[in-house]
Formats: structure tokens, C-alpha cells, sequence
């Protein structure tokens, strides 16, 4: 039993909440422009490589290197919007133009980063308070990250929630979330909204990815399998609910480890598709969703 | 200008060079890659003992890849879903001949047949999908397919060998000679030309293709024709995957060992990025597109120092066709001919219409709206010879005078409704419809139901709010019966709900004493039940007649496999449907000259009378028209008005949801007022408009 | 056609509340339309500061894309739109928000997954006023409003349909505006509902709001209006005082033949 809890419960709470956190970010981008950013999971690589540029080997302090990889990540998502997928989006909200444009973003994000850092995974180190290492805890012997992961993914999410219903932009982006033209008319920038949601997306899902390095190492290879686990966290959450997508991330997590503790690792991923298929076809909305996400 | 010499305007007989023009795309497709192989210094003449050299190799490859992309065209391109999971699909096909041939000693093109169906068959659950969730949905699920069949080629090790994959493949025998990689590239460039000409045929001649590009673009539309939109995109995705397969199953023996690196997800990318870039939807566009951009990292590759960037460029180029030329090579050399020649069929029609209504009565502002269908009526009806209607028609033609409703007092007296005194008197000159056009409504007579529509103590509330609360609604045959009422009082949501639409919470629907199944559009018509909207839902990219062949979707029989095949039966099909929708627009008074001009330049009324014949080409008992006078000017209302009566003369059933309530006093036969989702009044005009509950309603006194 | 100098357009010299002020909001010459078609082909009207239009017209007359229009949803072919007399034509709609003109389309477009509070905040939030005008427009609009006060804390989408009519009347006046356009705010209301909502929106046109209102309820619109315009086919085609504009009138040269 004991070690039922030390070496799946606990680890899922920590990787599930990876999971739910990258969910989280394709919700806050997802809320206000309606579109799901595939070239996310790249932004959640770049975050770990550029911890281990910023924190690994250029040493610096853990706090100045989370502030610029975040900036970063902003950025790029910021670029990404303004770029590839705004124009795409105004052009035909409907069409497929911006699943290609950020597709063309996923390509452009992955080649530069193989140019930049190669394809060789590179250890980033444990960041304070946060160790990878097993500690004895209350007894058990586990790993500090996974309750620390835990903690930031929940307070991220209240954070949220709190923008969401006490400011006046968390407030004008559900506004927009739920009818565009009504906000533009109750005095909502809807363009600046939209950007917001990007820059939001970019710095959480770059924060994820330098959180996650010390797990998962610094490798180009990690894009994808964010922003499949991340996808399936927040569809299963309900897209746009953010406390859905991160208690569907821990479930996410549950399932990997019991996977890869009773059946194998490279069916981690055949199972995680069938329960999303298996779920979307019974309960579109998600778990927790309220609307049916309508054919467009 | 007769109909006779209109119908005789297509000739059967067609010479090699229009062939050659009808398949250009493909034309310049394979020239482009012959080109290719020219510069690539390739001795194409040469001997037949060529080693596995690799500009041949990568022909060779080219092909195939040509070959997924005239697939991948189909869901993403007609369906308006992008698939990125086209190369496990590829990997499908591709491990399974492996498999199939090394391990288990089946021949090759057996093999081949096989992998083609296991692909189509691992994409039918992801098609699922689409049944519930929006187009991205799928694009999603496609992606983390790609991810879950590499997982399978490393972990399924005993089946497909694990990292080190399969080996020893061996190049197939064909009419008893091993073939070569050149005798290979001359095998694919044929199944290329194949499948291309298969597609084409399906997508451009049968009713499915138009099925296709209906349920992409005006999914609404497609289900009021009898097109089921899930089976017609499970189909779609079939399809496209059969062909992956077999794209896949076709490299196999190329490298002769394939493993999971065989296969890289920026492939599925760069399939996308090829039917883009040749144009979505285009029947050309997948093999212009990639044959251009196959050849780009050639040219790149050509310098060792660019190599590294060749991914990164794809990624460029991807994002710069999105952001400046979406509709790809194709799609932007297309729009501008159509811009072109449609302008010109548009023109030689307005010129024909112009003479042949000279003497109508006309609006200027009408004229310039091109015409209206009222000069167009009245020109088709001078044209009309006066011979017998074939089928049993209720009425006798020519009868309209007496049909023509009493002008209701204050309409006569009041000044507002002037236009529309004015082209009453025009009604009494659109006498009786075209009589040759009638005969499609030749089977109204001889039923002995009652009721042609019932709607029996519908309930319908949306959340909390309740829509519709007990509405009884009982139409005879053979009338106009009219639903009004005000925003909100139920009607449209009463109309969707008859057609199958909406899914009532309560009470039954019936057809001429048939009750209709609830929630089921598709299945309106075949219970003789058309429909049309009030937004526009053509395909403004198609021609007139081909919107209104569309409406005859449910009198097919051709299944879609047949559709790619110039079969004769087929051939049968078209005609009949040509037929068909040439006599529509002849009913609707629009005329065939009108036929090859694509609907899109049509102005708005002439737009509405195309979805009027396009409902009319089901051959619907009964026709629900959902406030089809809505943005119409007054003489155009009038020459709708005298379509409805011409139709009605028919024995044709027509429920109405309007507003214009001029129209309605001149058309129904009965009125039901709607308000609050109940039945406020129902009866004759004059009973309706003097009942006191229908005042309060109205005029909130 | 009976002549009628008061409604006959052109003929007409449009409200004039107060000689020479300058109209809360003019619209001049409008050319508008969708994707191919064109909707209005040149329409003009006048609201003087604290009168109520009403503007009248068949369905599909183009009373709905005149107020889009207004609003900014929808840009002008040609034509301009003044607010006070500034030209804010190539403003987009939050900006014209701001500068006070409110819209609320038809339809109860309110934000349903949100409370009434919330739906009420963002009416003020983008609006530039300061924290009193906030808290004073609260007391303002559930005076107006007494539900609303009492089901503050609800979410929006299990208010009743004239509640959330009202809501969505109340959302738009959060931000005080100078002009509020209003889309048919009887539409599928209980005619109970309606006499309601109606007392409400005669008591902000009291309070000096301009209101320019599209209604089919002509009765009990025409009580509250000062003037009317009645839309065709995307023109003006009458227009004068309502005093003049009689129920009996509109009822032959209108209704009648659209109800």
C-alpha cells in the first residue's frame, strides 16, 4: 500500500498537475479567441530548454530565470497571435486557416529549437524547495517536487479564478468567451482580450515547461506529448474550465502511472486516447463543461 | 431561345482536347514532375536494370505522397476537417503489407488491398468524432493518433519488429516481371492517374461530390436534401484513408525496410501544407501543390548548408500560404476564372432576360437588381407553349384569375401598400406556370390522408424557457397555410421541428398520416418534406443548376463507389437530375439561362428562388418556406407571390412562416397565428385579423 | 398614396427638441450591408439629447442593421454617424461604448454563465466613469429594476426571459450612456412583461437619456416616443412627430400590409 502511494499516487498528483497546468494554458487561450493553439505543446518544450539555458547553464538565480522564460513564452504566444493566428481568424472564425497557421507555428517553434539546442535530452537540476530526490516526508519516502507542483498548479488555478469573476478583464474575457459582439458593445476591446488570452497561454504553458524539466529533462522531444496530455486535460475538463481541466490532468496523471506500473509505458498513450475518445463521444462537453461545444 | 434548344445545348460527344483540358491539374501535375526528373538528370529512356538511385527514389516517393495528398483533399479539402493523422494512416498501410508479405507470406498486391482497408477501417472511430465536436476536435484526435501508432510500431516489437522495424521487403512482380524502381515510378504515376480520375468523377459528377461540398459549406442545407452529413463525412474519411493505405502499403518494397522513423509526423504536416498550397477543396490542387513543394527542399538540398533548414521552411511557407494566399495556386487560378466567365454567363442572361420581359412592368431599382424574377415570369410565360400538363395536377392551369384572393379592403385603400396593388395587376399577367416544368410536381394527387402536415401537441422548451407549448397545426393538402405571429412566438422553432431539425420534447409530427421520426433532417424529404431557410444556403461557388441538382440528392440511387465509376447508370442519374433541375428553375420562373451561372453573382432574390427550386427538385408534397419574402422589394415579392399560387395550382402543399402579413392575406388559404409558443387564432384572413386576441398581440392595445 | 406632410420624408425637418443644440446622435446618408447585399441605402435620422426615436419598419427593412450600424458591429459603405457631433464613423464598436453609445441587440445577449452582478459590472466596467458613478448606478438600476437587486448573486442564464431582458436594458445602462439603442426589447415577452419594461424605458428617457428604439409593439413604443421613422426596404420612407404619428394611422400605412 505504501508503495502504491509513493511510487503512483504521489508521483500522478505532480505530473497530473503538469498536465492540468498545460490544460489550463490552452483554456486561457481557448476562452477568448475560440481556437486551440497546436503549436502549444512547443511552447511548453521551449520553457524547459530555456530553464536549462537561463538556470542551468548560464546559472542564473531561479526567480530572474522563471520571470524571463514566462516573459518569453508571452512573447512568443503574443507573436503567434498576431501573426498566424489573427489573421486567419478574422478572415473565416470557422475555417480550418488557423489550425494550419499554428500548425506552421508548431514546425517553425520545433525546427529552431533543433537548430538551437539539438535533439540530445540535458539534465536540469532540481530548483529550490522542489527536488526531484526522495526525502523521507511524513514517513513516506517521496519526492518534495510532486507536493510542490501540486501546490503552484492549485494556486494558479484559484489565482484564475479570482481574475475571472473580481477583475474587470478576467470579467470582459468571459465576457468574450461567451459572445463577442455583445462584449465589443459593452465597450470590451475584443482584439486586446484575445491578445491577452495568448500572452496568458504563452507564460503559463512556458512556466509548465521549466517546472516539468528537472522531470521530464530539457529535449525537444516533450512538445507533443504536453500538448496531447494537456489537450486531453482540458477537453476532458470541459474546454474553458480551468478547475475541470486540472482535476482531469490529475486523473490523467492516475492513469499514466497505473499504466505504466500494471501494463507498459508505450501504451501510456493508447490508453490516455481511449478513455478522450471513449468520453468525448458520450459526454462532448467534457466532465465538467456546461455547454455543448457546438459543430461549426 | 426554346427549351428544347437549351436542353440539346449539351452535347454528349467530347474530343481528346477537351479531355485534356477537363484534367490540366493532373496534366501539369505530371508534367511538372517530369520536369523534376529532367533536372534531376534522371534517364527516363534508359535501361530497365537502373539501381536504386535516389532522384528515382524520391519520384518515386513523390508519387506517393501525391497519392495521399488526392485523399487527404477529400476530408479536409470537401468535409472541412483537417486530418493531421494522414501519415499513420500511411504507416498503416505501410506495416501492414510489410507484415502481411514478410511474416505471413501473402503475396503483394493482396497485401496492398488489405492495408488499404485496415487504414480505412483504424479511421472510422476517429471519424466519430465529428458526429458531436467541431471540425478542430478532429484535427486534435488525427494528431494524437500519429502519436499512438508510433508508440504501437516500437512497443508491438513481436508484430513490427520495435525500433529496428521490418526488413527485407522485396520490390512486387507484375504480369511476371520484378519491377524496378523505374518500372515502379511508371506503376504509380498510373494508380495516380487512377485515383485521380476515380475522385474527380465522384466529386464532380455524382450527387456526392455535391453532398461534399454541401455538407462543408451549408451542412443545414445538405440535410434538408436527404444527405446524411455523419455518413457522408465517415464516408469522406474512408475514403481518404483507403487511399493512405494504399499510398502507404505502396511504399513498403521502396526502401525495402520500413521502421517508425519511416514515418515522421512533419510529413502530415507537409501533406496539409501541399493540398494548401495547391488549394483545399480543388480537384487539382493536392497534386500542383505537392508536385511544387516536393521540389522545393530538392532544390534546397541541393546545398548542404540549407539542409538544416528545410523543416524550418516548410513552416514558413505553411504560414505565409494561411496568412496571404489561403486559397492555394489552384484555388486563387480558379476564382479568377470563374470571376471571369461566370461575369460573362451572368451578363449573356441579363441581356436574354431583358429582351424576352421587355414589356413587364418594371421597378428601376428592380431592373438594376437584375431584373427580378418578375420580367423573367413574365418573358417564360409567353414562351410556354399551351399543351397538356402531363401527371394529375388538382387544378386547371390558366386558372389564376379565380385563385387570386380578394385584395382585402384596407390594403386597397392604403398607400403604403401602392407597390403592391401595382404588380397585383401584374399576377393577373403571370397567368398559368410553365406546363413542362409542372410535370415534376406530377404526383401530388391521389392521396387520401387528410392532413398533408400535422403537427400534433408539440412541446419544445430550450433550457428553462419554454419554446413551444402544445402547438396543433393541421394542413390540408393541397393549401397555403400560413404561420404568423411575432418574434419569439414559436414559428421558426415549430418549422425546424417539422423538418426534423429540432427534436421535440413532446408530440408527433406526421406526413400525410406517416409520422416522422424526431431529430432526423436528413429524412424530412424522403417523407415528401422540403424546406427552405432563411439565411442563404447555396454554394455560392457552384453553378445555379448544380445547387439545384443538389435538392435532388434523395431520388439517387447511385451509391458513392458507383459515383466513381463512368458507369452507365450513373450517367442515367446525372441526366435525370439535369433534367430535373432545368425544369426547376423553368418552375421557379428564373429560366434555364441562368443554369451555368454560379450562384454566388446572383442578386439576392434570384438567390432565394434557386433555394426555392432547389427544395422543388425533392419533389416535396409538401414545401415549407421559412419567411422567404424577407429582404425582398415589393415587385420581387409579387412575383413570388404568383410562384406560390402556380405551385399551389399544382396541388403542391405550402406552409408558410412569414412576416409580411400583406402576403400572407393575399396567399393563405388558412392563417394560424402563433404567440407565446401556442395557437393564439387560426382560420381565414379575415377571421385572423378581426380577432381580438390577434389585435392584442400585435398592437399590444 | 394619401398625402401627409408630416409623413412624407424630406418634407419633415426631424426632431427638434431644442432649436440649434446639436442632436445626441445623427446618422447621415448610410450605406450598409452584408457580405454582397446592401441593406440600407442611405439613411439618415436625428435624435435629439433626451427625446425618444422610435423607428419602425417590416422585418427585414434594415431597423436592426441601422442600429448595428450605429453601434460599430457593423461598418458604413458610406455615410457617417455623430455622436454630439463628433464623426466617430471609423471608430470601432468598444471605442463608440465608451464615448456612450449603448446597444443592446435583440435577442437578451446578456452573458448567461455569469451572475447578475457580474453581467451588471462589465456594463460599467470599460466605460471610463469613476467608482461613485459605479456604486451610483447600481442604486440607479435596481431601483429601475427591483429583480435584479434581489438576484444579484444569480447566474445569469436562470433569470426568466423577461428578467433577463431586462438585465441585458440594464447591463447597457451601467455604462451611462448618452444614447441607448434598443432592439425590440418586447420581443417574445408575456405582453404583462412588456406594459413592465416599457414603464422602465420611459423612466430612463426621462432621465435625459436619449433613446433611439426599434419595436414591433407600436403601441405602447409610440406612447413613449417624441418621434417616429418608419424603414422600408433599407430607406426612411415617413417619418414625424409622434403626437401626429397616430396608432390608427400606422396601423393602415404600415401594419396592415406588415404586421
Amino acid at each position: 500500500m505504501n508503495s502504491f502511494l509513493t511510487d503512483v499516487f504521489i508521483p500522478a498528483l505532480g505530473i497530473g498537475a503538469l498536465y492540468g497546468l498545460v490544460g489550463i494554458s490552452f483554456n486561457l487561450i481557448f476562452a477568448p479567441a475560440g481556437t486551440f493553439n497546436f503549436a502549444q505543446g512547443q511552447i511548453v518544450m521551449l520553457g524547459g530548454l530555456l530553464a536549462l539555458s537561463f538556470y542551468q547553464q548560464n546559472g542564473w538565480p531561479v526567480l530572474l530565470a522563471l520571470v524571463a522564460v514566462m516573459a518569453i513564452g508571452a512573447a512568443v504566444a503574443l507573436a503567434e497571435e498576431r501573426i498566424a493566428v489573427w489573421p486567419a481568424l478574422r478572415r473565416d472564425p470557422h475555417g480550418i486557416g488557423w489550425v494550419l497557421s499554428t500548425l506552421a507555428v508548431f514546425t517553425i517553434i520545433q525546427n529552431l529549437a533543433i537548430l538551437q539546442w539539438g535533439t540530445t535530452p540535458q539534465n536540469v537540476k532540481s530548483f529550490p524547495a522542489l527536488s526531484v530526490s526522495r526525502h523521507d516526508v511524513f514517513g513516506l519516502q517521496v519526492a518534495p517536487y510532486h507536493f510542490g507542483v501540486l501546490l503552484i498548479a492549485i494556486a494558479i488555478t484559484v489565482a484564475l479564478y479570482l481574475f475571472a469573476r473580481r477583475s474587470a478583464i478576467g470579467r470582459a474575457t468571459a465576457a468574450v468567451a461567451q459572445d463577442r459582439d455583445a462584449a465589443a458593445l459593452r465597450g470590451v476591446n475584443v482584439r486586446l482580450v484575445i491578445s491577452l488570452g495568448f500572452v496568458m497561454g504563452g507564460a503559463l504553458a512556458c512556466l509548465t515547461g521549466m517546472l516539468a524539466a528537472p522531470l521530464t529533462l530539457a529535449t525537444v522531444n516533450v512538445g507533443l506529448t504536453f500538448t496531447f496530455r494537456g489537450f486531453t486535460a482540458a477537453a476532458l475538463g470541459g474546454m474553458g474550465d480551468n478547475t475541470g481541466a486540472l482535476t482531469a490532468g490529475l486523473a490523467l496523471g492516475l492513469m499514466e502511472q497505473l499504466t505504466l506500473r500494471y501494463w507498459q509505458g508505450g501504451y501510456v498513450n493508447l490508453v490516455i486516447l481511449l478513455a478522450l475518445l471513449g468520453l468525448l463521444l458520450v459526454r462532448p462537453e467534457g466532465l465538467f463543461g456546461q455547454a455543448v461545444p457546438r459543430r461549426v | 431561345m426554346s427549351a428544347a434548344t437549351q436542353t440539346a445545348r449539351r452535347p454528349a460527344g467530347r474530343g481528346l482536347a477537351t479531355v485534356a483540358v477537363r484534367n490540366a491539374p493532373l496534366l501539369l501535375g505530371l508534367g511538372v514532375l517530369l520536369l523534376f526528373l529532367l533536372w534531376t538528370r534522371v534517364d527516363i529512356g534508359g535501361n530497365w536494370s537502373s539501381v536504386r538511385s535516389k532522384p528515382l527514389f524520391l519520384a518515386n516517393q513523390l508519387m506517393l505522397y501525391m497519392l495521399v495528398a488526392i485523399g487527404l483533399n477529400l476530408i479536409s479539402g470537401y468535409v472541412g476537417a483537417a486530418s493531421i493523422g494522414h501519415i499513420a494512416l500511411y504507416a498503416i498501410g505501410a506495416y501492414s503489407v510489410a507484415i502481411l508479405t514478410t511474416k505471413h507470406g501473402w503475396g503483394f498486391w493482396p497485401a496492398l488491398l488489405a492495408g488499404g482497408l485496415i487504414a480505412a477501417a483504424a479511421s472510422l472511430p476517429v471519424g466519430l468524432i465529428l458526429l458531436r465536436l467541431s471540425g478542430w476536435y478532429f484535427s486534435v484526435i488525427t494528431l494524437l493518433l500519429v502519436v499512438v501508432v508510433n508508440d504501437l510500431e516500437i512497443q508491438k516489437a513481436g508484430l513490427t519488429g520495435g525500433g529496428a522495424g521490418i526488413f527485407g521487403l522485396t520490390m512486387p512482380h507484375l504480369f511476371g516481371h520484378a519491377l524496378d524502381l523505374r518500372g515502379y515510378l511508371y506503376l504509380l504515376i498510373a494508380v495516380n492517374v487512377a485515383v485521380f480520375l476515380l475522385l474527380r468523377h465522384l466529386v464532380e459528377r455524382s450527387r456526392w461530390g455535391r453532398a461534399f461540398v454541401a455538407v462543408r459549406d451549408v451542412e443545414p442545407a445538405a440535410c434538408a436534401v436527404g444527405v446524411h452529413p455523419f455518413l457522408v463525412r465517415e464516408s469522406a474519411l474512408a475514403l481518404s484513408a483507403f487511399i493512405a493505405g494504399l499510398a502507404g502499403g505502396l511504399f513498403a518494397p521502396l526502401p525495402g525496410t520500413i521502421n517508425p522513423d519511416s514515418f515522421p509526423i512533419i510529413d502530415s504536416i507537409f501533406f496539409l501544407l501541399a493540398v494548401l498550397a495547391g488549394g483545399f477543396g480543388t480537384t487539382a490542387g493536392p497534386v500542383v501543390g505537392m508536385a511544387v513543394l516536393f521540389s522545393l527542399p530538392q532544390v534546397l538540398a541541393e546545398q548542404p548548408s540549407l539542409r538544416r533548414y528545410s523543416f524550418l521552411v516548410y513552416g514558413l511557407v505553411l504560414l505565409l500560404l494561411v496568412i496571404f494566399l489561403p486559397e492555394g495556386i489552384v484555388g486563387g487560378v480558379q476564382r479568377l476564372w470563374r470571376r471571369l466567365t461566370g461575369r460573362a454567363a451572368y451578363d449573356a442572361y441579363e441581356v436574354a432576360g431583358a429582351e424576352s420581359g421587355a414589356d413587364a412592368e418594371r421597378d428601376p431599382r428592380v431592373a438594376a437588381m437584375g431584373l427580378g424574377a418578375l420580367a423573367t415570369l413574365a418573358g417564360l410565360r409567353r414562351l410556354a407553349p399551351s399543351g397538356a400538363r402531363s401527371g394529375t395536377a388538382a387544378r386547371p392551369a390558366g386558372a389564376s384569375a379565380e385563385v387570386l384572393p380578394a385584395t382585402p379592403p384596407t390594403l386597397a385603400a392604403d398607400g403604403a401598400a401602392g407597390s403592391v396593388a401595382a404588380a397585383e395587376a401584374n399576377g393577373a399577367v403571370l397567368s398559368a406556370p410553365a406546363p413542362a416544368a409542372l410535370r415534376i410536381l406530377g404526383e401530388q394527387a391521389g392521396t387520401d390522408a387528410e392532413f398533408a402536415l400535422e403537427s400534433i401537441d408539440i412541446r419544445k422548451s430550450f433550457g428553462d424557457a419554454i419554446a413551444l407549448d402544445g402547438v396543433t397545426l393541421r394542413v390540408r393538402p393541397g393549401t397555403v397555410h400560413a404561420v404568423i405571429g411575432p418574434n419569439g412566438s414559436g414559428k421558426t422553432t415549430l418549422l425546424n421541428i417539422a423538418s426534423g431539425f429540432y427534436r421535440q420534447d413532446a408530440g408527433q409530427i406526421r406526413v400525410f398520416g406517416r409520422r416522422v421520426a424526431r431529430g432526423r433532417p436528413y429524412r424530412a424529404i424522403r417523407h415528401g418534406l422540403a424546406r427552405t431557410f432563411q439565411t442563404q444556403q447555396l454554394l455560392p461557388e457552384l453553378t445555379v443548376l448544380e445547387n439545384v441538382m443538389l435538392g435532388c440528392h434523395a431520388r439517387g440511387r447511385v451509391s458513392m463507389l458507383d459515383g466513381m465509376l463512368p458507369l452507365p447508370h450513373v450517367r442515367r442519374e446525372r441526366r435525370r437530375f439535369h433534367a430535373t433541375a432545368l425544369d426547376c428553375l423553368d418552375l421557379v420562373g428564373l429560366g434555364r439561362g441562368i443554369a451555368e451561372t454560379p450562384a454566388g453573382l446572383l442578386p439576392f432574390a434570384h438567390q432565394r428562388l434557386v433555394e426555392i427550386a432547389r427544395a422543388l427538385a425533392g419533389r416535396p408534397r409538401v414545401l415549407l418556406l421559412d419567411e422567404p419574402a424577407s429582404g425582398l422589394h415589393a415587385g420581387e415579392v409579387q412575383a413570388f407571390a404568383s410562384l406560390v399560387r402556380s405551385l399551389r395550382q399544382a396541388g403542391l402543399t405550402v406552409v408558410l412562416v412569414e412576416h409580411n402579413f400583406g402576403l400572407v392575406s393575399e396567399l393563405a388559404d388558412t392563417i394560424t397565428v402563433l404567440d407565446a409558443g401556442a395557437v393564439l387564432a387560426e382560420g381565414d384572413f379575415e377571421t385572423v385579423r378581426n380577432d381580438p386576441r390577434v389585435v392584442e398581440a400585435y398592437l399590444g392595445a | 398614396m394619401a398625402p401627409d406632410a408630416s409623413a412624407q420624408p424630406g418634407t419633415a425637418t426631424g426632431p427638434t427638441a431644442a432649436a440649434g443644440a446639436t442632436p445626441a446622435l445623427a446618422v447621415e446618408g448610410v450605406v450598409a450591408g452584408y457580405h454582397g447585399s446592401e441593406v440600407l441605402h442611405g439613411v439618415s435620422l436625428v435624435v435629439p439629447p433626451g427625446s425618444a426615436v422610435l423607428l419602425l419598419g417590416p422585418n427585414g427593412a434594415g431597423k436592426s442593421t441601422t442600429l448595428a450600424t450605429i453601434s460599430g458591429l457593423l461598418r458604413p459603405r458610406a455615410g457617417h454617424v455623430l455622436l454630439s457631433g463628433r464623426d466617430v464613423t471609423a471608430l470601432p464598436a468598444h471605442e463608440r461604448a465608451r464615448l456612450g453609445i449603448a446597444h443592446v441587440p435583440e435577442g437578451r445577449r446578456i452573458f448567461r454563465r455569469q451572475t447578475v452582478e457580474e453581467n451588471l459590472l462589465i456594463g460599467a466596467d470599460f466605460c471610463g466613469h469613476d467608482r461613485t458613478w459605479r456604486t451610483e448606478a447600481f442604486a440607479w438600476v435596481f431601483d429601475l429594476f427591483p429583480v435584479l437587486a434581489r438576484k444579484r448573486g444569480n447566474t445569469a442564464s436562470t433569470l426568466s426571459g423577461g428578467e433577463q431582458q431586462m438585465l441585458a436594458v440594464a447591463q447597457a445602462i451601467m455604462s451611462r450612456p448618452r444614447v441607448l439603442l434598443l432592439d425590440e426589447p418586447s420581443a417574445g415577452l408575456a405582453p404583462t412583461l412588456v406594459k413592465q419594461l416599457m414603464e422602465r424605458v420611459r423612466l430612463l428617457h426621462e432621465r435625459g437619456i436619449a433613446l433611439l428604439m426599434v419595436e414591433q409593439v407600436v403601441a405602447s413604443a409610440l406612447a413613449i416616443a417624441d418621434y417616429v421613422y418608419v424603414l422600408r426596404d433599407g430607406q426612411i420612407v415617413a417619418e414625424g412627430a409622434a403626437a401626429a404619428m397616430q396608432q390608427s394611422d400606422l396601423e393602415s400605412r404600415y401594419l396592415a400590409a406588415t404586421l
